[in-house]
């Protein structure tokens, strides 16, 4: 089968290039959000299996102070995903920063913000 | 231990890793198969040979993979963080356990089960595939990954490992069996070519993309490189098939000569496919640019 016949039946099966490599598909709270209660909790999936114990997040209100409790924590039965217990007391715009390595030995990073206010 | 000269460092261990597991499953298949009632007492030593670069170079690439995954900057920091590479991540586990199956494999060869032991090699050679992008992703993407993975490691392993058993066997063998030898090797190595060729254009699709990537990122260029190396291989082959093969024994020196070629090549596009499994696929740089 040649490479345009394969593109073809790659596009009638509506998929898409592959993004190899760790990144982040989805967290919560939400990147960019605005939460009325502050999360106890920072749950982070990426598009592969991530290696915890080697995955630094660090969260950090407006002053640079973290507000993470512990290092990150696997989630059972869930390889891509990653949760930080949180300790927020205060309204403002905090900063995630995550740096992630992948099963497949690769590293990625990012980083996003989301912000608690006064109820 | 981000650098370039770490970078290059590790797609070495890992591409002579290659190399010598190749080197093993490729002797011991050989020995199950086509060489099966030609004893020949040079391929143990072989098989041990290269059982020896795969394991000196796994233990490198432990080292140089912990050193990154860490992000240590001195030996006592990499050396501390061996423990929880080993237990807690995939690379790890399965590194430790592939070498403890290649070591297997060739303890079971050593004592004459060839066909145990070429299974046990296999599947050491196969498992690296949950080391790459489709064994870490999941979903349709990450099958169809891991599918094209496990067949062009299969059949690489297959066509570019059995060339140091069949050099030798060519060499040692009396005429009419070394022609015998050569002639049955041909379909296989076809069939290994069609593999490696159809899972290659799958990988390009999803790892690449755009064909503008081969001349304008690293990854891409390493890729192309592979290819022209694969492109020379199947030319040799094709030489040696139509050439030489129908004109044995008269052209075995040439025959011999074209197969130390080919080795040489196969080494080159292992030590590329070293190289190009530590760089990043232009489709994900693509996702890190519009991120």
């Amino acid at each position: 089968m040649r490479t345009p016949a394969l593109a073809l039946f790659f596009t009638l099966a509506g998929l898409s290039p592959a993004f190899a490599h760790a990144f982040l598909t989805h967290s919560n709270p939400p990147v960019g959000s605005t939460l009325t209660t502050p999360p106890t909790n920072l749950l982070l999936s990426y598009t592969e299996g991530v290696e915890v114990p080697f995955c630094q997040v660090t969260v950090t209100d407006s002053a640079g102070t973290p507000v993470q409790t512990a290092a990150p924590q696997p989630v059972p039965g869930q390889p891509t995903e990653m949760s930080v217990p949180l300790h927020i007391t205060t309204p403002g715009t905090y900063t995630v920063t995550w740096h992630a390595v992948a099963v497949d030995t690769h590293k990625t990073e990012g980083s996003f913000k989301f912000t608690v206010t006064a109820p | 231990m981000d650098t370039p000269t770490f970078t290059l460092l590790r797609a070495l261990a890992r591409g002579l890793h290659m190399v010598g597991s190749f080197g093993l499953y490729g002797t011991i298949f050989m020995a199950a198969t086509l060489l099966r009632g030609h004893p020949l007492p040079a391929l143990k030593p072989l098989a041990w040979t290269s059982l020896t670069l795969a394991l000196l170079a796994a233990a490198a690439w432990f080292l140089l993979q912990t050193a990154d995954f860490a992000s240590a900057t001195t030996l006592s920091d990499t050396i501390a963080a061996l423990p929880i590479v080993a237990q807690d991540t995939r690379f790890g586990t399965l590194l430790l356990s592939r070498s403890a199956a290649l070591i297997l494999a060739t303890l079971v060869f050593q004592f004459n089960f060839p066909r145990p032991a070429a299974a046990l090699a296999f599947a050491a050679i196969v498992a690296e595939s949950w080391l790459g992008h489709g064994g870490a992703m999941t979903g349709t993407i990450g099958t169809i990954l891991l599918a094209t993975s496990i067949a062009h490691l299969a059949s690489s392993a297959t066509w570019l490992g059995s060339l140091p058993a069949l050099h030798l066997a060519l060499k040692r063998l009396p005429p009419e069996p070394a022609a015998r030898l050569t002639y049955n090797f041909s379909p296989l190595g076809i069939a290994c070519v069609l593999t490696l060729i159809l899972t290659a254009a799958i990988q390009f699709i999803l790892l690449i993309g755009n064909p503008l990537a081969l001349f304008t990122t690293a990854y891409g260029a390493t890729a192309l490189a592979k290819f022209l190396t694969l492109a020379a291989l199947i030319t040799l082959a094709a030489l040696n098939r139509e050439r030489l093969t129908p004109h044995l024994p008269a052209t075995r020196p040439q025959l011999l000569r074209n197969i130390n070629l080919e080795i040489a090549l196969g080494l080159a596009a292992l030590l590329a496919a070293g190289l190009i499994l530590q760089l990043e696929p232009p489709t994900m740089a693509a996702m890190a640019a519009g991120s």
